[in-house]
């Protein structure tokens, strides 16, 4: 009985440290949004999944390179001690052919913004 | 002898991941077609190396990458948001079959990998990358 509420409990600590970040694709061109999620908020790199306003699934890749607020380590030279902004590319792959890439700057806690441009030429605007 | 054998497989095994190591692949996406394809970079932990792979439309490509600053960076491509002074970034060529030059800029965090990167062909093409 123990040994169950111990593996529950661990299963709820993993699982609660991966941290999404939901976000919205909002296109000038027409009514409607879809979301996009970041499957942690806070990690350099990871999944991310999409779906746009007319249904369409999408799934790819984030990565990130520190951004253009940094506090430097006072201790050692040259050395990042936070990354206070990201900046970062995510490319989703969708339907066969069909392919987003969102360029996103981002704070800290996880939150941003940024341009996406699809295999099409459309542009939506990213919120997270 | 025993004891030779077991060097000489230790310096191979490092060799072996010394070499993957410095090795990282990239999925490479045509912003046109939606095709994708893979380069790798050797040497990503030096400021340069080589790189290799295919197009999305089959044609190899082979060529070599060295650092720059992120404001050469800039420069270099069309968005502002990618390439920040606190990145570290590097340019790529590559000839891709007999007739396509691919111009690429990388992103990586400072001591790290690439993250990602922008590729141009001399017509224009426009391309991608993920690491």
């Amino acid at each position: 009985m123990h040994q169950k509420l111990f593996t529950c409990c661990v299963l709820l600590v993993l699982s609660g440290c991966a941290m999404q970040r939901e976000g919205y694709l909002y296109s000038p061109a027409g009514p409607g949004r879809g979301t996009l999620v970041f499957s942690d908020a806070l990690e350099n790199k990871g999944d991310v999944q999409a779906s746009l306003s007319d249904g369409e699934h999408c799934h790819g890749r984030y990565a990130t390179v520190p951004g253009r607020e940094v506090t430097w380590d006072d201790q050692n030279v040259n050395q990042i001690y936070s990354e206070d902004t990201q900046a970062g590319m995510a490319i989703l792959e969708c339907a066969s052919g069909h392919v987003l890439r969102c360029d996103f700057s981002r704070a800290k806690a996880g939150t941003g913004m940024g341009q996406c441009v699809d295999t099409h030429g459309n542009k939506q605007t990213l919120y997270f | 002898m025993a004891i030779e054998k077991r060097a000489l497989l230790g310096v191979l095994a490092a060799w072996l991941c010394a070499g993957c190591m410095g090795q990282q692949t990239a999925r490479l996406y045509d912003m046109k077609t939606g095709q994708v394809s893979t380069l790798s970079v050797d040497g990503w932990v030096d400021s340069g190396g080589k790189m290799r792979g295919t197009l999305p439309s089959g044609a190899a490509c082979q060529g070599s990458f060295s650092a720059l600053s992120a404001k050469d960076a800039q420069a270099i491509t069309k968005t502002e948001v990618l390439f920040t002074e606190n990145a570290d970034s590097s340019v790529g060529v590559m000839q891709c079959g007999a007739d396509v030059v691919l111009r690429c800029t990388m992103a990586r965090r400072p001591g790290s990998g690439f993250s990602y990167g922008l590729c141009t062909d001399q017509r224009g093409a426009e391309y991608s990358m993920m690491f």
